[in-house]
């Protein structure tokens, strides 16, 4: 009996999600753009309905009339949304226009903030869909019937469109080859507009319809945002029977997780997730023309230089006032802006270590505040409750665990995975990560590792004490200058031509000599050691540190900073998280103004300025130096001879 | 007719065709002729609006093609058939001959059953998928397909390549065969002389993006030197 | 040098090469030629590593070489040129040649010393190839704003740095024009005399195809029709019927 109380169950949250899974597979499927921030446009048609039903509609007809114009105004906004912004992606690569949407996603988060607020909403089922059928001793509320029924509906419809009516034919012929559709005479900007919004329709249609059965507040995108991409993976991406197959499986694995494991929810879907992954990375039902491949993402945002640069007066000058500014900051500046200059030194860094899989390697992760959390977790904990290892080697240890477990996932994900699949299996790793902390008392739980104390480092002779907020800043940025400046000397050596290699033609590269795959693995490997240890130097500056330095939200961070400043730049991830934090700290008391305004600055920057702010100064600079007569250039690389 | 004037089309950063100008006049059929990598099927592709990057005036029946999209080039009157042939693989035999009807805009598209018996080699396989097809098939059918919407003018990209030669000789029958029929004009990229010769009447000779012969066949024949140094095959 | 025996090689279904077995001794330059789609490039691709044959072993030096991977057997002497050139398009034309010449040293096991930047030798050698390509008035110029013809020697340049003991080359004139194609042609032969390098080439260009080789095999369908020197293929009757014979139809 419990078991079937879970299929019911499970099959509900199945259905529920594939309302949601349905839309991103269509945008998908069609102009190959996946969709991050569906859950969020979801949750926006949820707002909506619920600005319209009430907490208590008083009907069925009423619960539907406002979804049906919570789903006619999402379908408007769709529109709005394809010209804005989708239209303009067919030209950036797959893993810029990921962050375009994620970028929509923080641009709709913090839009529903600043209408709605941050309060949480409740709706309740009305009346007619309140009560529960029995039958020989099986429960089974109304209101799932409705919400299962409603799921197979729309299934059916989009299976008949789609692949048993004339519409359908010239659907899939977009979907296989739009270059020809279009010159067979289909008009496919319509069609693309059509398929979005429906998309976006069902998405009103869905967050109206399923209010009685959540809360509704700005985390609601969260759930369904990363449980559709679950299905839409498994499903394989772009299919839509692959989708409805998926979200029946995640329905009733959540059932199974919840019978079996009710202490870890959720957690159980992420391991089948990766076992899909690593097994059939393409997911059940192949898409044709679904995997992209990597050769159109070389050029997008340039490729760093991998030569030393001549050390001119200005270079150096530049450098020093840096230092010197940010390590007199104590001395002058408030606690809070200490903090978060602080703060983004630790995230500089670890975009840093980002940019060296992403702009060097050519590998775009979206899991990479797992290893940041790995070291800030071990530091904090050995730190609070693990009795005297000198502070040293615990940095050393968190660096070491970083690069081991990078050494596993790498040696396993590369091998099998690229492109989406990997950011998606990367974004699970860090999942499974921060739902494992979430329930484990020992680190804290939700709530975190709290009162991290700042370490007195012994160097034998003398002793150190960092206790001090002054003492651990200068600590925290001149260890960090100094790993940003060890990263930078690597990436101008013999190693950083060889990434770069890797990234610009990896074909070549193999003509080379070299080993791809293993050169690779490297990358990943010291790009987890770095993250880790930065993680691992963070805990201690913020003395707390919580699951959500996990989450796949922290993961965005390091890459939202790479592209503002310049993934074509050893140094862009620096500006980008300058500016970020600067934006973080000047609206820090406005809920949803930060996420709105950095999000509206980062889908700019991909539409715009694929190079980044650090690619736009070198294209002023080029016109500039254009204009002067030009010196004589001489190689830079020719000075010093080792 | 079919008007190019000062054609230049780019790739990115490189220059692939150089102010190329000529005419087809309606019901015209010209072929081009070039090595590969000449810029031939990036003509093609130029004139559909389908790629390149292009400066420079098109024209069809007098009317002004810039910032056309492709789909309404077809809907206009010019239908490509594209190098890689391109079939739609989850459509039949007879779908693939019926999805480009959207091109046939205000002139009549020709029925499957006309069409098949133009081409008997597709006959038996009607409701066969494009994904089962031969090489050979797939050329016969995208031309089939080209010429569905009834086009003013077809462009054929290099349609012999890996062809066998029956298969090659029972395609230029049908070209010719249908543009005779239809009244088509026909624009065809190609490196087989010989195939070149049965379905055009006049030859252009594109070489590094520039047009650097045009002529009758008599007057390509009547200069050996031509075909030894742009053709040399 | 090279031995190769019964290669067979499908996608799916469809058979591609259907038994192919070649001998190229030290120096010789040998050519495959064939129609399109005769399973010339699936064939190199299998020589060269980047696709595994179903079937059949590779000799290279009397090693079998057949599961190594392409960098492994560029470890071994292979150097490789492609159709579309493919080279670094966001370096100059110096540090393309400069990663070539590191690549080398690389392969060669000699470690990179603490400099970062290249050593002055390395630097030197680079241009030095620069010049036998005849792209030294374009060092410093990024390789995406080269031409196509350019591309190709850049290509080709990259690849010697490796110091190759083969050197595979898929259509080295594809898409050249005239002028482009003789300048190439006489690169190749003073840089094969220089090096004593062994060719295997694709061509679609006859001129090219006998100008530069030995020995030619002809395929068609996956399977070698005729091979021989050059005479010999002139005057096979059935090469003439399938490749050659285009000429024919136009007389």
């Amino acid at each position: 009996m419990q078991i079937g109380f879970a299929i019911f169950n499970g099959l509900t949250v199945g259905m529920s999600i594939f309302l949601v899974a349905s839309g991103i597979t269509l945008i998908f499927g069609m102009l190959r753009i996946l969709n991050i921030s569906h859950g969020s446009f979801f949750m926006i048609g949820a707002y909506l309905a619920y600005t319209i039903v009430g907490t208590e509609p008083d009907s069925v007809i009423g619960l539907a009339g406002g979804a049906l114009a919570a789903a006619l105004a999402m379908a408007v906004l769709g529109l709005v949304i394809n010209v804005a912004v989708f239209r303009r992606l067919r030209d950036v690569g797959e893993a810029y226009s990921l962050i375009a949407t994620f970028a929509l996603l923080m641009v709709c988060n913090g839009l529903v903030k600043a209408v709605w607020g941050v309060n949480y909403h409740s709706v309740s089922a009305p009346e007619a869909l309140a009560g529960a059928i029995s039958y020989g001793g099986f429960f089974a509320p109304i209101y799932s019937i409705a919400i299962i029924g409603l799921g197979v509906l729309v299934f059916l419809v989009l299976e008949i469109v789609i692949h048993r009516s004339p519409v359908g034919k010239i659907v899939r012929a977009i979907a296989h080859d739009p270059w020809m559709s279009n010159l067979v005479g289909i008009n496919t900007p319509l069609v693309y507009a059509l398929v979005v919004m429906a998309a976006f329709f069902l998405a009103g249609l869905a967050g109206g319809l399923l209010l009685p059965n959540q809360s509704v507040t700005p985390q609601l995108f969260e759930s369904y945002l990363l449980q559709s991409f679950m299905v839409v993976i498994i499903g394989g991406l772009g299919n839509i029977r692959g989708a409805f197959l998926g979200a029946i499986m995640l329905g009733m694995i959540e059932g199974l997780n919840f019978l079996f494991l009710p202490r870890l929810p959720g957690i159980l879907i992420y391991v089948v997730l990766i076992g899909f992954l690593l097994w059939r990375p393409q997911g059940l039902f192949w898409q044709p023309g679904a995997q992209t491949s990597d050769q159109h993402e070389v050029m997008t945002g340039g490729v760093p230089s991998s030569f030393p640069p001549r050390a001119t007066k200005t270079r150096i000058a530049i450098g020093v006032v840096l230092a010197a500014v940010v390590l007199s900051l104590p001395e002058w500046a408030n606690q809070g802006l200490l903090f978060i200059v602080g703060f983004a030194l630790a995230e500089a860094v670890l975009a840093l270590s980002w940019n060296l899989l992403f702009g060097y390697a050519g590998l775009a992760t979206f899991g990479h505040a797992a290893f940041f959390a790995l070291g800030a977790y071990l530091v904090g904990f050995m730190l609070r409750d693990g009795g005297g290892v000198p502070f040293l080697v615990l940095l050393a240890a968190s660096a070491l665990v970083g690069a081991a477990s990078a050494l596993i996932v790498g040696f396993v994900a590369l091998r099998r995975t690229s492109g989406i699949a990997l950011g998606i299996l990367t974004l699970s790793l860090g999942e499974i990560l921060r739902r494992v902390i979430n329930y484990t008392p020992e680190l804290g739980s939700d709530d975190g590792l709290s009162g991290i104390p700042r370490p007195v480092v012994e160097l034998g002779l003398f002793s150190v004490d960092l206790t001090s907020e002054r003492a651990y800043f200068w600590f925290l940025a001149a260890s960090c200058g100094l790993i940003a400046l060890a990263l930078w000397a690597y990436t101008l050596s013999r190693n950083g031509r060889i990434l770069v290699t890797m990234r610009q033609d990896p074909t070549r590269a193999e003509f080379l000599g070299i080993d791809v795959r293993r050169h690779r693995l490297y990358a990943f490997v010291l790009s987890g050691a770095i993250a880790s240890l930065t993680g691992g130097l963070y805990a201690p500056w913020a003395q707390i540190v919580t699951p959500d330095a996990a989450s796949y939200l922290h993961s965005t961070q390091p890459m939202l900073n790479t592209l503002l400043g310049g993934s074509g730049f050893f140094w862009g991830p620096v500006v980008g998280s300058a500016i970020f934090s600067a934006l973080g700290y000047a609206t820090r008391t406005f809920a949803g103004l930060s996420e709105l305004i950095s999000g509206a600055v980062l889908i700019l920057v991909v539409l715009a300025a694929p190079g980044g702010i650090l690619g736009l100064g070198a294209k002023f600079g080029r016109l500039r130096r254009r204009r002067a007569p030009t010196a004589p250039d001489v190689p830079a690389m020719q000075r010093s001879a080792p | 007719m079919l008007e190019i004037q000062g054609l230049d089309a780019f790739y990115g950063a490189s220059h692939v065709l150089q102010n190329l100008s000529f005419t087809v006049p309606a019901a015209g059929r010209v072929s081009v002729l070039g090595r590969n990598g000449a810029g031939k099927s990036t003509l093609m592709k130029s004139i559909m609006n389908a790629g390149p990057r292009v400066r420079g005036r098109l024209a069809l029946d007098g009317r002004d093609l810039a910032r056309i999209p492709s789909f309404r080039r077809a809907r206009l009157g010019l239908s490509l058939v594209p190098e890689d042939r391109r079939i739609f693989p989850h459509i039949t035999v007879v779908d693939n001959m019926t999805i480009s009807a959207a091109a046939a805009g205000e002139r009549v598209a020709l029925q499957p059953e006309r069409l098949l018996s133009m081409f008997p080699m597709l006959q038996p396989l009607r409701a066969r998928y494009g994904s089962q097809l031969s090489g050979g098939q797939q050329q016969m059918l995208a031309v089939a397909r080209g010429i569905a919407p009834n086009p003013k003018f077809l462009l054929l990209d290099e349609p012999t390549e890996g062809l066998a030669p029956v298969i090659v000789d029972q395609l230029a029958t049908a070209i010719v065969q249908l543009c005779d029929m239809l009244g088509t004009g026909l624009l065809l990229s190609e490196q087989n002389i010989w195939f070149a010769r049965r379905c055009t009447s006049r030859v252009h000779i594109l070489e590094s993006g520039r047009l650097v012969f045009e002529g009758s066949w008599p007057e390509f024949d009547s200069d050996p030197d031509i075909k030894q140094r742009y053709l040399s095959v | 040098m090279i031995e190769c025996r019964n290669i067979h090689k499908s996608y799916g279904a469809i058979a591609v090469l259907k038994g192919i077995s070649i001998s190229v001794a030290q120096g010789e330059t040998f050519a495959l030629i064939g129609p399109n789609g005769a399973g010339k490039t699936t064939f190199f691709k299998v020589l060269t590593g980047e696709t595994p044959a179903n079937s059949g072993s590779i000799l290279f030096k009397g090693e079998e070489i057949s599961r190594l991977n392409a960098s492994a057997r560029v470890h071994r002497g292979f150097g490789r040129t492609f159709q579309v050139a493919r080279i670094l398009p966001g370096n100059t034309v110096l540090e393309n040649l400069v990663i070539a010449v590191e690549a080398r040293l690389r392969n060669q096991g000699h470690r990179s010393g603490f400099g970062l930047a290249p050593g002055r030798e390395i630097v030197e050698e680079a241009a030095s190839m620069a010049r036998r390509t005849d792209l030294d008035d374009k060092l410093h110029q990024l390789a995406s704003f080269l031409s196509h013809g350019d591309r190709k020697r850049l290509e080709l340049g990259i690849t010697l740095s490796l110091r190759p003991s083969v050197l595979m080359m898929d259509e080295p004139t594809a898409g050249m024009s005239p002028s482009d194609r003789r300048q190439t042609i006489d690169i190749i032969l003073k840089l094969r005399a220089e090096e004593k390098l062994t060719i295997l080439l694709t061509e679609h260009d006859m001129d090219v195809v006998f100008g530069l080789s030995d020995r030619i095999m002809v395929m068609n369908q996956g399977e070698p029709v005729a091979v021989g020197t050059i005479g010999e293929i002139r005057t096979n009757a059935a090469v003439r019927e399938i490749y050659l014979g285009q000429d024919d139809h136009d007389a």
